[in-house]
């Protein structure tokens, strides 16, 4: 279980997030909605200890990991998989060897079979094959390289899941895709999942409960039946929204 | 502070069992690929050296029997290392400056450090180590182009014998030259990926902070080989 205690998080003097206070359960998938610089990317990376907290707690399992060392850091991050708004594929590296190298240094006692088989479960759960496991990960397509980064992210096995707009930029079918892919990867892995993001369409169809965010400060956290009934009018916004595109589609 | 911190992470990451594939993978891009342009660059160096040297002691003291010793010990002691690293530099440096930064930009340095890669071992280390061996290398094969070149100017140009060009060689030059040029290319060599990854990993976000990354990274390393080869010509100096 994830839970945020009171946490606060300044950029100088620049307020990023106010006294936020919430909890994530085992296998929840929690959608974190808000318009853009409102702090949803610094939630995520609090949490894995990318940038620490400037007051509050942050506790993963039982564990209060906000005041962790980069060392202790080290056992959290094996929990945590992230999949970032930029595919973060390392150039170098073929497919293969971006999905394999995250498995080496974590779990330096499987074999290279092992590996071949966790590198291939992972791109299978995001609809690739070994196909591409020589292909330069430079050369392939946005889509593709977001699968692939999914991919690695898998192979690790975390048991926490965090998405960082996963769908951004990406077209309807592709979106409508990566979002089936966290509903099962969540589901088949049994992990909590995290998902930032600014589409609500995305967020009624996967989440089990959407946290919305407004200028650092929750303003809704609710199941997407209750969303839908919302009052708050940053919510009301972000429905409207989704109206809008579903009349547009319609027409 | 950031400064110190980066440099002792780069350090203890150096001393590490490198990365051989990246080390090999920059090893040609940093020594092999930057061979022709060096060359040509240092080549036609000496040759300007050893012309003007000869232009003026004429005109000074009407007599550039001295030129080809003298410009081989300027050649050797200064000329080849300075030129190859300045040249590694804005070749090299400039793209690791970028490249760092744009794996910021991408995210790829947070992604290294969610996977549990030390991105000192693995990017750092691996380009370091590359430099200072081709700073090196690159060191000595262009001050044998360099001494080629000026001998060949020394003969065809200035009329100087190859008998009086060696002549003049053995007075003024010792195989110490020849090392502490090679010291010195390491030397300069280490610094280029130092401060390129300093300014790509510490540098300002998006693409504005690419361009600005990559700039500081060549003029900072420009300054700072500049300032190392003084050290070095003073610390030598006590060994003739």
């Amino acid at each position: 279980m994830l839970e945020f205690k009171s946490v606060h998080k300044s950029f100088g003097e620049r307020t990023i997030l106010k006294d936020l206070s919430f909890e994530a359960k085992k296998g929840e998938i929690l959608f974190i909605l808000g318009t853009s610089g409102t702090g949803k990317s610094v939630l995520l990376k609090l949490i894995v200890g990318l940038l620490n907290v400037t007051s509050g707690e942050i506790w993963i399992d039982g564990e209060k990991t906000s005041d962790y060392s980069e060392t202790e850091m080290f056992a959290v991050r094996k929990k945590c998989g992230m999949v970032f708004q930029h595919p973060a594929l390392f150039d170098s590296l073929n497919v293969f060897q971006n999905v394999s190298y995250g498995i080496r240094p974590h779990l330096s006692g499987l074999s290279e079979s092992e590996i071949y088989d966790r590198v291939l479960e992972g791109l299978e759960v995001v609809g690739l094959g070994k196909d591409i496991f020589e292909e330069n990960s430079s050369r392939l397509s946005y889509g593709v390289q977001k699968r692939v980064s999914l991919a690695r992210t898998l192979a690790l096995r975390p048991e926490i899941l965090l998405f960082d707009e996963p769908t951004t930029g990406l077209d309807p079918v592709t979106t409508q895709s990566v979002n089936k892919l966290i509903l099962d990867s969540s589901r088949k892995f049994h992990c909590t999942a995290l998902v930032v993001s600014h589409d609500m369409d995305s967020a009624l169809s996967v989440a089990d409960r959407i946290l919305v965010l407004n200028k650092g400060e929750i303003v809704e956290l609710a199941t997407p039946t209750e969303i839908k009934k919302s009052q708050v009018p940053l919510v009301k916004e972000f429905l409207e929204e989704v109206l809008d595109r579903g009349d547009q589609n319609h027409v | 502070m950031i400064l110190v911190h980066h440099l002792s992470d780069s350090f203890s990451a150096i001393f590490k069992r490198p990365h051989f594939r990246e080390l090999i993978r920059h090893l040609e891009f940093a020594g092999v690929s930057s061979l022709p342009i060096v060359l040509i660059c240092v080549c036609f160096a000496a040759m300007v050296t050893i012309l003007e040297s000869a232009f003026h002691m004429k005109i000074l003291i009407q007599n550039d029997s001295l030129v080809p010793g003298f410009a081989a010990l300027l050649i050797l002691r200064e000329l080849g290392a300075v030129i190859t690293c300045l040249l590694l530099a804005s070749r090299v440096g400039a793209g690791y400056a970028a490249e760092f930064a744009s794996m910021k930009v991408t995210e790829q340095l947070d992604a290294l450090k969610l996977l549990g890669i030390d991105r000192y071992w693995y990017l750092v280390a691996p380009r370091t180590l590359a430099c200072a061996l081709s700073g090196a290398f690159l060191t000595l094969l262009a001050n044998f182009m360099c001494l080629y070149a000026a001998f060949l100017i020394s003969n065809l140009i200035l009329g100087h014998s190859s008998s009086a060009f060696l002549a003049g060689f053995r007075v003024f030059v010792t195989y110490k030259d020849l090392l502490f040029a090679a010291i010195k290319g390491f030397c300069f060599g280490a610094t280029i990926p130092l401060i390129a990854s300093y300014f790509g990993f510490f540098g300002a976000e998006g693409a504005e902070g690419v361009g600005q990354a990559t700039t500081k990274s060549v003029v900072a390393s420009s300054v700072t080989i500049i300032i190392i080869d003084f050290i070095l010509s003073w610390l030598f100096s006590h060994f003739y």
